[in-house]
């Protein structure tokens, strides 16, 4: 045994990391799946040229705190002090063991995923109950069944559009099978987990950014009488994050709405501090920086009306 | 379906080749190709123990381990389960060398990255390697070989062994298994917990 680290290839440190945190989240007694990285490279990749590092694992919105502590135990601090499920309308938690020996990679621990719209508690069930067992670094793995890794796929696109690496998941996983068999997507399943999941209108939003998706519409009748909300069009037409903020506001029941509204314009201070590190430095750069957050918000929202107009008309 | 003294502590319990498993929560759905079993109550841990090393006395010891109770309550039904599993033709008998074996603790992850394994402490997250020859070793007690069985497989992959290769072998096992990244299959299951680190 070597007395020096090793020095790693990505994808090795990639794969042990994803292995410790599945394991010790098993040891904790937490339901986690594996999402993204390698549930979609060694799937949709057999040429081995789609990169992983960061760790990504969903997890019920009720374990978070549990999750957060286990992980706590053994080194992993949020990224950002301060910033975590109960401070933050993100979707997900973002940790960091800082030991260089230790690939030092983040760890995101997500409660819902955008697009996904029931309950985040109801999704979570419903997807772990489809869950499927592998193995990585020789450690069992939970992941997501192949419908719900589709759907996945799917809604990443629409909501980060003009990425590289996201486009290509979705090109290849709307491709007609190859010779192997891949993708093997039963779209009519995938469906069925998309309205069981609120994600319907998300998933036809992304569908429609490549040709192939649109092949997949024009052949589920479901799909293809499914329409895009406003919100989902405007994300996934690059829109500004106000009017996709303001387009999400249109389906949240109004007590929500309320507190969305408020946590929108005076966001957590932690979480200001992560967006503005101005704000770090004392009360007032604090105040200051809520001030010039509600001046630009003020300056974008024309454009983000005008936006929103537009994805009406659409 | 009797045991008749089929099963002897010395043979090694592995699943039957095309036999597949889905774990359900607290039980363990099988399918062979053409039938269902399910696994339910006290069958679960005692098939997930049936790792192709084990034998029927590391079986309890494990089954007994993973409940937080004492060997002798599960014997019985870990017994039963085996010979049930026998009979349907789900677990097969093999014989292994005498000697020990080893096995990987949960708390350890390991990936072969070219000619070398590289190993992880889940807990710690250290990270170790091991030299081409020693991850070779490593992957065959993994395995399950036996001491006897390691040791020629490493003399045909490898011309150039020294000539007093099964010190050589031993004190490596030795080495792996004072750092905690192999065990001796029938000792103490560390189940659930994580090596501290070094």
């Amino acid at each position: 045994v070597s007395d020096e680290s090793p020095v790693l290839d990505s994808r090795t440190s990639a794969e042990l990391a994803h292995a410790e945190i599945a394991h010790l989240l098993a040891v904790a007694g937490v339901p986690t799946l594996a999402i993204k990285g390698p549930t979609v490279a060694l799937w949709l990749y057999p040429d081995d040229t789609r990169s992983w590092g960061d760790v990504d694992v969903w997890l019920p919105p009720h374990r978070m705190d549990d999750a957060v502590a286990a992980l706590g135990g053994h080194g992993f601090t949020e990224v950002f002090p301060g910033v975590d499920h109960h401070t933050s309308e993100d979707h997900a938690v973002v940790l960091q063991r800082t030991v260089a020996t230790t690939g030092g990679g983040e760890v995101d621990l997500h409660h819902r995923f955008p697009g996904a719209d029931a309950d985040p508690e109801r999704v979570f069930a419903v997807l772990w109950g489809r869950r499927e067992r592998t193995a990585l670094a020789h450690t069992p793995v939970w992941v997501p069944d192949r419908s719900t890794r589709a759907l996945l796929v799917v809604l990443n696109s629409a909501r980060t559009t003009g990425v590289a690496q996201a486009e290509e998941d979705l090109r290849r996983v709307v491709a007609p099978d190859d010779p192997g068999g891949l993708p093997g997507v039963d779209w009519e399943d995938v469906v069925d987990l998309a309205v069981r999941v609120g994600a319907l209108p998300a998933l036809r939003a992304g569908l429609d950014l490549d040709p192939g998706g649109a092949r997949v519409v024009a052949s589920v009748p479901r799909l293809a009488a499914a329409t895009a909300s406003r919100e989902w069009s405007l994300r996934s037409s690059g829109a500004s994050r106000t009017a996709v903020r303001l387009a999400e506001l249109g389906r949240v029941p109004p007590r929500e709405r309320a507190r969305r509204v408020a946590r929108w314009v005076v966001p957590h201070p932690a979480v200001l501090r992560m967006r503005d590190p101005r704000t770090a430095h004392g009360r007032r750069a604090l105040l200051t920086g809520y001030l010039r957050r509600l001046g630009q918000g003020a300056r974008e929202l024309p454009t983000a009306l005008w936006e929103l107009r537009g994805a009406r008309r659409r | 379906m009797g045991r008749g003294g089929a099963v002897t502590d010395r043979q090694h319990l592995v699943r039957a080749e095309g036999v597949a498993d889905v774990e359900l929560d607290d039980e363990v759905l099988l399918w062979t190709g053409t039938e269902l079993h399910l696994l339910s109550g006290g069958a679960a841990p005692v098939w997930r123990a049936t790792d192709g090393v084990s034998t029927l006395e590391e079986i309890t010891t494990a089954t007994a381990h993973s409940a937080g109770v004492d060997r002798a309550v599960v014997e019985p039904e870990t017994v039963d389960v085996v010979d049930r599993l026998l009979s349907a033709g789900l677990v097969e008998e093999h014989a292994g060398s005498p000697g020990p074996r080893w096995t990987v603790p949960p708390a350890i992850g390991w990936v072969r990255d070219g000619d070398v394994v590289v190993m992880s402490r889940h807990g710690s997250g250290t990270r170790d390697a091991l030299s081409p020859t020693a991850a070779r070793i490593f992957e065959l007690a993994w395995a399950g070989l036996g001491l006897r069985e390691l040791v020629d497989t490493i003399a045909a992959e490898f011309p150039d062994a020294p000539p007093h290769l099964e010190d050589a072998v031993t004190a490596l096992l030795a080495q792996l298994e004072a750092g905690g990244y192999l065990r001796q299959t029938g000792s103490a299951p560390e189940h659930g917990t994580p090596c501290p680190p070094r």
